[in-house]
């Protein structure tokens, strides 16, 4: 049975309140993830080549780590711990719990995505390292960024644990792949060594893609969401 | 958090903090203008004059050695003064407002007037220093490539957030053995256990250490100041600390001389590669110790000295922010041009510092003490604030 909206209180206030619970819950991970997220900065800032890329891997892996803990935490723990029905007690539409999980897994992941990118357009910019790999770097960053909105929108959905651990493997293996795969595209891999920063037509439609698998993966979710007749 | 044993700062100003941040921040202002005449500094530093001093060398070094200690001190009291009264969360709020919004501001303008002040010097100045002499060649290339930013002067700032976020992180991870590590330790054993456990991070650097300027974390400052910082985070639960220490102050004020002293003498040998490690293992120690042990005969003395409310130094207090962060592109703008200038160094030292504070504080008044600024600088417009206000703006703009 689907929960229904308390006259009194706003539907707004209690996305925010399940928002903040989710912090919460995720908040000791975070806080390990930040300890990680200096010790990778601190490397890259020590100015030695085995520094700089030991840095790089650990803010790679505490991407992709950040985004899965995140959803397992916010998502499929509740369905494990059977505080699902304590959700649907509460007085908040299938549509505002949808939208409370999108919006609090999104606000987690995006505050270190921001930093390790921002981190990384400064180092290629300001150090002796080529401008051209810069776009190199944000389609793989794109691409993370869409792995996860993928895993989001299928912990949404999808009620098995196992398939959810599917989805988040699969997508993960497919970022090796994915570099080689820009190496070998003409008007990215030979640009790397560059000093220019080139937006190809072929860069431009790959991001292109992955802007819109992301927005597709969050609407498809919501419409199979929308479809289900309770929350669990 | 842990609850502190005497409650600090719940009615009333906790004055002695208050301006010892103050002289800390001064202190930065005598010391880069000192650094024009330091021989130690002298091919490195844009503005070197002709004019070296070994006496200025001497004051300046030592200055150093613990202004920045003090003031991750005093940042890390007040943070603890913070969590006390608003929580973790009430802490991150008010940092980020009073500290990464200040440098998300000021630092573009002070790094672009900076750069541009020293290549306007390059192309300007008659009798060069050896800094600004190695830069103009280069300068004229076209084709050079782009200077990687500096965090310049306001470094102190982003290191600052990143304790008050790692404060959170121990607070969430609740990580409670340090703490209590801290707080257990006698003085005696606090003045030799923090000084050894400083040699690493001073090891991995010249001595003097120098300023951690590069836009990505350094890990020796974040282990230096970053031990500092919890010294003072756990001295706000230690009430008690400078009064126990006040014993020992004159030991250890002697002590700091005698290993400054000794560092002064080692920093004539050789430094980096082919340094012999003993001996730069030796000036890590001594740095460490003098550095530590004035830092605490600071906070005694402040303790016994400057725990009072005194107008002037309220308003010296108020502006100390704002004279720190405009103070260095003021400064070069009139040390540059003093380089062709034939005057003892003496007198261009006193002209160039007087000028810079005079300025700065001339702008504080105008500009930030009764405005929008001010309030953002200090927590609450200075020249309004009540009373009763005072303890809560006093935490509230405790960096």
């Amino acid at each position: 049975m689907n929960a229904v909206r308390h006259p009194l209180i706003p539907e707004s206030h209690m996305i925010r309140q399940l928002v903040i619970k989710d912090w919460q819950l995720y908040q000791k991970q975070f806080a390990a993830y930040v300890v990680g997220l200096l010790i990778g900065l601190t490397l890259i800032g020590a100015a030695r080549t085995w520094a700089f890329y030991a840095g790089g891997l650990i803010l790679l892996v505490l991407l992709i780590c950040v985004g899965g803990f995140a959803i397992g935490t916010s998502l499929l723990n509740e369905r494990k711990e059977h505080t699902l029905p304590f959700m649907m007690s509460l007085p908040i539409t299938q549509d505002g719990f949808f939208w409370s999980k999108v919006l609090a897994n999104t606000t987690i992941y995006l505050v270190p995505f921001t930093i390790v990118v921002a981190g990384t357009a400064f180092v290629v910019l300001f150090t002796p390292l080529p401008d051209g790999i810069l776009v190199w770097s944000m389609l793989i960053y794109g691409l993370l960024a869409m792995n996860f909105f993928i895993s989001l929108g299928a912990a949404l959905v999808i009620e098995s644990e196992g398939w959810n651990i599917f989805v988040q493997i699969a997508t993960s293996t497919l970022i090796s792949p994915f570099m080689i795969l820009l190496g070998q595209i003409d008007a990215i891999g030979k640009r790397i060594p560059t000093s220019e920063i080139v937006w190809s037509t072929p860069a431009l439609l790959i991001l292109s893609v992955e802007i819109v698998v992301m927005i597709l993966s969050i609407v498809v979710a919501r419409a199979v969401f929308r479809r289900k007749d309770s929350f669990l | 958090m842990t609850a502190p044993t005497i409650a600090q700062g719940d009615g009333e100003r906790i004055h002695y903090m208050d301006n010892l941040r103050a002289l800390a921040m001064l202190a930065g202002v005598v010391f880069h203008a000192a650094l024009a005449y330091s021989v130690l500094v002298h091919p490195f530093w844009p503005t070197a004059d002709t004019g070296n001093s070994v006496a200025v060398d001497v004051a300046a070094w030592f200055l150093h050695l613990f202004r920045m200690p003090l003031f991750f001190v005093i940042a890390g009291f007040f943070a603890a003064m913070l969590v006390r009264k608003r929580g973790v969360g009430g802490m991150l709020g008010n940092r980020f407002a009073r500290i990464l919004l200040p440098f998300v501001v000021f630092w573009p303008i002070v790094h672009l007037a900076m750069g541009w002040l020293t290549l306007h010097a390059a192309a300007n100045v008659e009798h060069p220093s050896p800094m600004l002499a190695m830069i103009t060649p280069w300068l004229a290339d076209p084709n050079r490539p782009a200077a990687p930013p500096t965090l310049v002067h306001l470094w102190f700032l982003p290191y600052l957030m990143c304790f008050c976020i790692l404060v959170w992180v121990v607070d969430a991870l609740e990580i409670r053995a340090p703490g209590r590590w801290l707080r257990s330790m006698t003085p005696a054993v606090l003045s030799v256990a923090i000084p050894v456990a400083l040699v690493l991070p001073l090891y991995a650097v010249p001595a003097p250490h120098p300023a951690p300027e590069n836009l990505f974390p350094q890990w020796w400052a974040l282990v230096l100041y970053g031990v500092y910082f919890a010294f003072g985070y756990q001295m706000f639960h230690r009430p008690e600390l400078p009064g126990r220490i006040a014993p020992l102050a004159p030991f250890l004020l002697c002590g700091a001389l005698i290993a400054y002293a000794g560092l002064y003498v080692l920093l004539q040998e050789p430094q980096g590669p082919g340094q012999d490690p003993l001996v730069h293992a030796a000036r890590a120690f001594l740095e460490a110790t003098s550095g530590f042990w004035m830092t605490l005969v600071c906070l005694v003395y402040g303790k016994r000295w400057l725990d009072r409310s005194h107008r002037f130094l309220r308003y010296i207090s108020d502006a100390s922010y704002w004279v720190y962060l405009v103070h260095l592109p003021i400064l070069f703008a009139i040390q540059y041009p003093l380089l062709d200038v034939d005057w003892p160094w003496g007198v261009k030292f006193a002209a160039a510092l007087s000028t810079t504070l005079m300025l700065c504080f001339t702008s504080y008044q105008l500009l930030v003490r009764n405005t929008l600024l001010g309030a953002i600088l200090n927590g609450s417009r200075a020249g309004r604030a009540s009373k009763k206000d005072d303890a809560a703006s006093q935490s509230a703009a405790g960096r």
